[in-house]
């Protein structure tokens, strides 16, 4: 009995491997759903209304075992309220929440700020009202926003897995794909086909499942190419303390992610070449990459 | 002022994850996680700051249905206080002895699982993570990222 008890009491000091990353996500978990709970009593507190994408809105959908390491809360707000949000998120109060303040939804979604509020769900995390986009909006807003970071996060799939898994009985694919343009619906068709086919995301049954065979060719090279490297697509501004991180980031950026420069220039997912949208996007970003990069400079020497 | 006999478990700081057989904490100040298990878990919850070890072993042999003796309550306490889960820090009964020693000693008079609090780290997924933002060294503790220092410049934690 007594080797036992002693033995058992040092294996289980060293807790396996498995066990350990899984208690430790867990752990990761509920610091997060305090924080967005503290960051929404913030702003409930003010009367502001914000929608919490991505992150936590998402994680929550994910297997206990297979949990979504998150770190920042990511909070969007009508265009009136932003500065007056821009002050909470920038308050002593607020300041370990690590809340990503957004104007609206700017890139991620063309349909409007107040058809997004007047369709969001409320969910009560530890007593304080949370509110998300409903799926169908939710679901066009990490696929863009997935593109938009050039496609190169591949576990960021699951996102969109777990969200197309967990979809309510009378999920409205119309909602979901036919309030924007037809150039960001097939955006919105091709990440679910890149999630169907590298993921295994099952859309038997659903209406959309033909539609989202057709990728083109393109983009399967792009994802590939991105998913090889191991250079991360990272802000100039931020690599100017690091030689060898800013050459990498330069010669990466020589030849754009061609995801990214598509979506940056609202182009469409044809299987035409995407030189154009390269070039466009470079001509695009020169300029607030040149302000971001002598802001920090100024910064810097100060 | 806190009585060393009378503990009183921590609770600023600190997310607690309650589980089936365990309970996870995570120390937002020093970025460190710990798991209990059911015993340590157990003495934790009593240390209320009335209850002396003697309530403890008390309120312990009532819940966990088995005799415990002062030295078992003692040894989850020394942990506790090791792993800054009080208030205040006690001092060691056992200073001057080994782990080993000790669970010698009081594992010949348990019948029930001995203390032992384990120490957790952050998993390699941890360490990809692409976005630790922050403002302050504070914040990637707060966040959980692996890394402590954050970087001004790029306002990650590196």
């Amino acid at each position: 009995m007594l080797l036992f008890f002693v033995v058992a009491s040092i294996i289980t000091e060293r807790t396996t491997q498995s066990g350990n990353d899984l208690r430790w996500n867990l752990l990761q978990a509920k610091a997060l759903e305090l924080r967005v709970a503290r960051a929404f009593a913030l702003f409930n507190n003010l009367g502001i209304q914000a929608i919490l994408i991505k992150g936590w809105a998402i994680a929550r959908l994910y297997p206990a075992d297979k949990p979504r390491v998150t770190t920042d809360i990511d909070l969007a707000v009508s265009a009136k309220d932003y500065d007056a949000a821009s002050h909470i998120a920038d308050s002593a109060d607020a300041q370990r929440l690590a809340i990503d303040l957004h104007r609206e939804l700017r890139h991620l979604d063309t349909v409007e700020w107040t058809d997004l509020l007047d369709n969001s769900l409320t969910i009560y995390l530890d007593g304080v009202p949370i509110r998300v986009l409903r799926p169908e909006d939710h679901l066009r807003v990490l696929c863009v926003h997935w593109l938009t970071d050039g496609g190169e996060f591949k576990e960021r799939l699951w996102d969109i897995v777990y969200l197309i898994q967990s979809r309510p009985s009378d999920f409205d694919w119309d909602r979901c794909l036919n309030v924007v343009s037809p150039v960001r619906r097939r955006w919105l068709l091709c990440t679910l086909g890149l999630a169907r086919r590298y993921i295994g995301l099952d859309l038997d049954g659903t209406p959309i499942v033909n539609e989202t065979r057709n990728l083109p060719a393109w983009l399967i090279r792009a994802v590939e190419r991105a998913w090889a490297s191991s250079v991360r697509l990272r802000p100039l501004h931020s690599s100017l303390n690091d030689r060898k991180v800013l050459i990498q980031q330069i010669v990466k950026r020589l030849r754009p992610n061609p995801i990214q420069a598509t979506i940056d220039m609202e182009g469409s997912f044809d299987a035409k070449t995407r030189v154009f949208y390269q070039i466009g996007s470079i001509l695009k970003r020169f300029g607030p990459s040149l302000r971001r990069i002598s802001g920090s400079i100024w910064s810097r020497s100060r | 002022m806190n009585n060393p006999q009378m503990p009183v478990a921590r609770q600023n700081g600190l997310v607690v994850q309650e589980m089936p057989d365990e309970v996870l904490v995570y120390d937002v100040d020093s970025n460190k996680a710990h798991c209990l298990n059911q015993s340590a878990a157990l003495v934790w919850k009593s240390c209320d700051g009335k209850n002396s070890v003697a309530d403890i072993v008390r309120e312990f042999e009532t819940n966990a249905q088995g005799k415990v003796s002062e030295d078992f309550v003692w040894l989850a306490i020394d942990q506790l206080s090791e792993k800054g889960l009080l208030q205040a820090q006690v001092t060691s009964k056992f200073a001057g002895q080994s782990r080993r020693q000790v669970l010698k000693t009081i594992g010949l008079a348990s019948i029930v699982a001995l203390p032992v609090i384990a120490s957790l780290v952050a998993p390699p997924s941890a360490l990809a993570v692409a976005s630790c933002t922050c403002a302050v060294d504070m914040d990637c503790a707060l966040i959980m990222c692996p890394s402590l220092i954050c970087s001004t410049m790029t306002f990650t934690c590196v």
